[in-house]
């Protein structure tokens, strides 16, 4: 592993969600960091699928994106499938994270190649747990592409 | 001459005179030895038996004859054979035949014996070629040759002589002819076929069979002063020549009638004459037959549309029958027939109805043939057209539809006995078929005419073309309406397969074809198909095309297709519209359902965030971090606020949706434990007594929204159970008129009289302070009420206690909204 810590890409509207989020991966003993976009747009932006406004894009790309499907302006099945339709950042594995364990749901985002479903837990101890599996599964156990 | 001289001489004389009488004794004795040596060698050698019996004792010759036969048979025993004789009757040597009877060999009886014997005594013991049957050692038959003749001394019979000839395989070579003759004969006089023996020099007639008598009406005697030329019609026939086969000639009968006849002949010798056997098939039905059937169907054939009428004509004048005709039942009403065709001494009749009852076509309709051949009128004295008509004679044929219905019948009658009778059924047998599919077609036709009769009111009224279709040439003829369609021109008359093709619509035309295509290849039972077609005005409309084929030719081959035309466009443009709300409706659907699933899951954000920061605040706590404290609590009541509205519009979206659900039978006691299961939380830390009738009958509702209401019954009783001890509810019910009436029961504080309506009001509680958001009892309300029942409450006053009534019928079941 390299200097660098583990990137992630955060995709969430609820910025108490989002500190969740946050904050378990701070406590997770996997170094990190996490980018935060608060909607769609922005996370397109940060992939450089979108032109450049206000924001700049990120010089690097995420080892894993975590998406919530409900989002303002661009929701995230679109986010999920511009993603998953672009010929290098679909590469980058995708974990939908979000409150919906509907069906239909579930089953579009693996329409769209999600590489993962996570619903999120209602409490704590099992959110932090959550959150400290999945770095530990994407991050370490998992064998990424690090030439991204 | 002296004494001596005469003496010597006269003895001298008699020396060579006995000299002379020895030489000639000598010579005899010679010439007899040699007789007798010859005698021998012939016995020995010839091939005729030759015996010798010998009587013990000799039989006086002067006794009567029977009895001198008797006597001889019992006493004559044979003494002498040769080799030949024994052999004859199978032995090998001749002295195994010395010493038998003539019974050892007889055949017969004893009487026969004499009776055989008889001609040899009466004719003085002497007899030429006798034929006698006899039996050699092995028992079979053998017949002789006989001669015999008796040795006979001073009146007495001391023996015979008896020589034979074996002649058995002449015998039987000619038994065998005789049979063969007589078996010739009864062929010949025996026989069904006219067969005659003739003189081939005079013609003249030398025998005849009874056939020939029979049928030619001449006897015998006539025959036999007759020559062929008499009875060959040389009109039409000539006598080609002697001996030949299967010829046809005309014959002339005694009654002057002419017969076909199919003739041959053969060369025979006949009692010396040099003759011809002939013999002469009548071949007249025969030939009449062919011709019939060939001119019934020269007559017929080019005629579909009236082939009944030809029919009966023909057949009519063919086989001079008076009436024939071909009836139809008359489909209203099964016992009345309809003639189709009718033809009287050849001609075209009129037709006319008659009523079955009582008449002989009433046993052949649907039946089976029937023939009277003088006495019909007896035996169907009420029939009043046949004694109109003085019919006598009937034949009658049931005609069947293909489907084995009966359709008709064909009838033959006439005023005298028919003389073509058996001609007569076989004709009408044979066209049966062909009569019933004709009834059949005319069937069709007649309910085509009349269903297009119809059907043009119809189309005239609903604007439809009609189109009547010849497969074969692809041609259809078009009504007025279809023309107008199409053409703008009521006037036109047909239209191609070409120009039907080229008006639809080229994305339908696949469609119509394959429609089209199915059903004429019997893939599909109907053609019916809805296609876009450009009308006279470059537009495009929409048609609904049906069709049905509706006749076949001969061979079985679809010929016509008949359907309608009717402009649909308007409907297809209320369907297009009714899809649109259709779709329109699915996204609202789709609207509502993500709608729901949005707030569903919004609900848990705030849910998740309140829980979230918690924990948080827990760990903080205990850890004594209290930096982030504030903002955390803040997050926390945030949350809890966006529930709240959240909730709020979430209690809103359910009196919208979907309340109730089909009804369907369940057990209420399985119902309500389910429904405490769930309440257990609420139920055992309040220590409640619950009590359930153990007899509630089982219930026809939405399950669901039942157990809701006693969800939220049982809840209410818990949550206002006030300061009660013993906290008891009570679930039963209560019946009258077959009506069942729930109840839940409980301890607590109970209502005020006046508040038994505002209870079931939405959003009304009665105390601000008490848990809930006030929707419980109005949900109840209207769960009952959907249920075509009813909910009411009754309170003896506060800390009375309280009792929640309610019914359902569920006939009376509204549907949702």
């Amino acid at each position: 592993m390299n200097n660098c810590s583990m990137k992630i890409l955060l995709v969430e509207d609820d910025n108490d969600h989002a500190e969740l989020v946050i904050r378990s991966f701070n406590e997770c003993d996997i170094p990190n960091e996490i980018i935060h976009a608060k909607d769609g747009e922005e996370a397109l932006i940060f992939l450089n699928k979108k032109p450049v406004g206000s924001k700049t894009n990120l010089s690097f790309f995420p080892n894993l994106i975590l998406l919530d499907l409900r989002l303002p302006k661009i929701d995230g099945i679109n986010v999920l499938s511009t993603i998953k339709n672009d010929n290098f950042l679909k590469q980058i594995p995708v974990v939908i994270f979000t409150t919906s364990n509907s069906p239909y749901d579930i089953e579009k985002s693996y329409f769209h190649h999600a590489n993962s479903y996570l619903v999120k837990p209602n409490d704590y101890p099992n959110y932090q747990k959550l959150v400290n599996d999945l770095a530990h599964y994407w991050l370490e156990l998992n064998k990424n592409n690090n030439n991204l | 001459m002296s004494e001596t001289e005469k003496l010597h001489s006269d003895l001298l004389d008699q020396i060579s005179d006995l000299k002379a009488k020895v030489a000639q004794k000598t010579l005899i004795e010679s010439a007899l030895s040699a007789y007798q040596e010859k005698l021998n060698l012939f016995h020995a050698n010839t091939s005729e038996g030759i015996s010798y019996l010998q009587l013990d004792p000799p039989l006086p010759i002067d006794l009567p004859p029977l009895e001198f036969a008797e006597k001889y048979i019992k006493c004559a025993k044979i003494t002498e054979a040769n080799r030949a004789f024994a052999k004859m009757y199978g032995f090998e040597h001749e002295d195994d035949v010395i010493g038998k009877t003539l019974l050892d060999f007889w055949i017969g009886d004893i009487e026969q014996l004499k009776e055989y014997l008889l001609p040899w005594v009466t004719n003085n013991f002497t007899l030429k070629n006798q034929l006698s049957k006899e039996k050699n050692k092995y028992g079979e038959v053998i017949y002789f040759i006989n001669n015999t003749v008796g040795i006979i001394k001073d009146g007495l019979m001391f023996g015979l002589w008896g020589t034979q000839n074996d002649v058995t395989e002449q015998v039987l070579a000619q038994e065998k002819l005789k049979e063969s003759e007589n078996l010739y004969k009864n062929l010949f006089y025996a026989n069904p076929i006219p067969m005659w023996v003739y003189d081939r020099t005079t013609l003249k007639f030398l025998e005849v069979n009874d056939a020939a008598i029979n049928n030619y009406g001449y006897s015998k005697d006539d025959f036999l002063n007759l020559t062929l030329k008499d009875v060959i019609n040389f009109e039409s026939s000539k006598l080609t020549s002697h001996s030949f086969k299967s010829v046809l000639q005309k014959h002339k009968k005694k009654d002057k009638t002419i017969i076909d006849v199919e003739v041959s002949s053969h060369k025979i010798v006949f009692e010396g004459y040099e003759a011809e056997l002939l013999l002469a098939n009548d071949v007249t039905e025969k030939i009449f037959f062919n011709n019939a059937i060939q001119s019934l169907l020269k007559e017929t054939n080019d005629i579909a549309y009236d082939f009944l009428n030809a029919f009966v004509k023909e057949l009519s004048y063919l086989l001079k029958v008076k009436y024939i005709f071909v009836g139809k039942v008359i489909e209203d009403s099964s016992r009345k027939i309809r003639t189709i065709a009718i033809a009287v001494d050849g001609f075209t009749g009129n037709n006319f109805e008659y009523s079955l009852k009582d008449t002989p076509c009433e046993m052949v309709v649907g039946k089976a043939p029937c023939i009277y051949e003088n006495d019909v009128q007896s035996i169907f004295p009420n029939d009043h057209l046949l004694v109109e008509f003085g019919i006598r004679s009937y034949v009658g044929i049931p005609l069947f539809a293909s489907n084995g219905k009966p359709i008709g019948l064909m009838v033959a009658m006439d005023d005298k006995p028919m003389k073509n009778l058996t001609m007569t059924k076989l004709f009408l047998s044979i066209f049966a078929s062909r009569a019933s599919s004709e009834l059949e077609r005319i069937g069709i036709d007649e309910a085509l005419r009349e269903s297009e009769e119809r059907l043009k009111l119809a189309l005239t009224a609903s604007k439809q073309g009609l189109y009547d279709l010849d497969l074969s040439s692809g041609i259809a003829k078009i009504d007025s309406t279809y023309s107008q369609m199409f053409y703008n021109n009521p006037n036109r008359k047909s239209e191609t397969n070409e120009e039907w093709i080229n008006r639809i619509h080229p994305e339908d035309r696949e469609l119509v074809l394959n429609a089209y295509n199915d059903y004429v290849n019997k893939i599909s039972e109907n053609y019916k198909v809805e296609a876009r077609h450009k009308n006279a005005f470059g537009e495009w409309i929409w048609i609904l095309s049906m069709g049905k084929i509706v006749e076949y030719d001969s061979s079985g081959k679809q010929k016509r297709l008949v359907g309608t035309y009717l402009d649909i466009t308007d409907r297809k443009l209320q369907e297009a519209k009714i899809q649109e709300y259709l779709n329109t409706l699915e996204n609202k659907n789709a609207e509502l359902e993500r709608f729901s699933y949005t707030v569903s899951h919004d609900l848990k954000s705030p849910v998740i965030t309140i829980k979230g920061f918690l924990g948080m605040l827990l760990d903080d706590a205990k850890s004594g971090n209290i930096d982030r404290l504030v903002s955390d609590i803040e997050r926390i009541s945030k949350a809890a606020d966006k529930m709240q509205s959240l909730l709020e519009d979430l209690l809103l979206l359910s009196r919208l949706g979907k309340i109730v659900n089909p009804s369907a039978k369940f057990s209420t006691k399985e119902l309500l434990k389910e429904t405490l299961d769930l309440l257990q939380g609420q139920i055992t830390p309040k220590n409640v007594k619950i009590i359930i009738d153990e007899n509630l009958p089982d219930m026809e509702a939405d399950r669901t929204r039942i157990g809701e209401v006693f969800q939220n019954l049982i809840e209410n009783g818990i949550k206002y159970l006030g300061d009660q001890q013993n906290p008891i509810i009570e679930i039963g019910f209560s019946t009258k008129n077959k009506q069942h009436t729930y109840y839940v029961k409980d301890n607590g504080i109970g209502i005020q009289k006046e508040y038994f309506e505002k209870i079931f009001g939405l959003f009304d509680k009665l105390d601000p302070n008490t848990e809930g958001n006030g929707i419980g009892l109005a949900f109840v309300k209207r769960v009952i009420e959907l249920h075509g029942g009813k909910i009411w409450v009754h309170s003896d006053g506060p800390g009375k206690g309280s009792v929640f009534y309610f019914t359902i019928n569920p006939k009376m079941q509204r549907s949702a909204n």
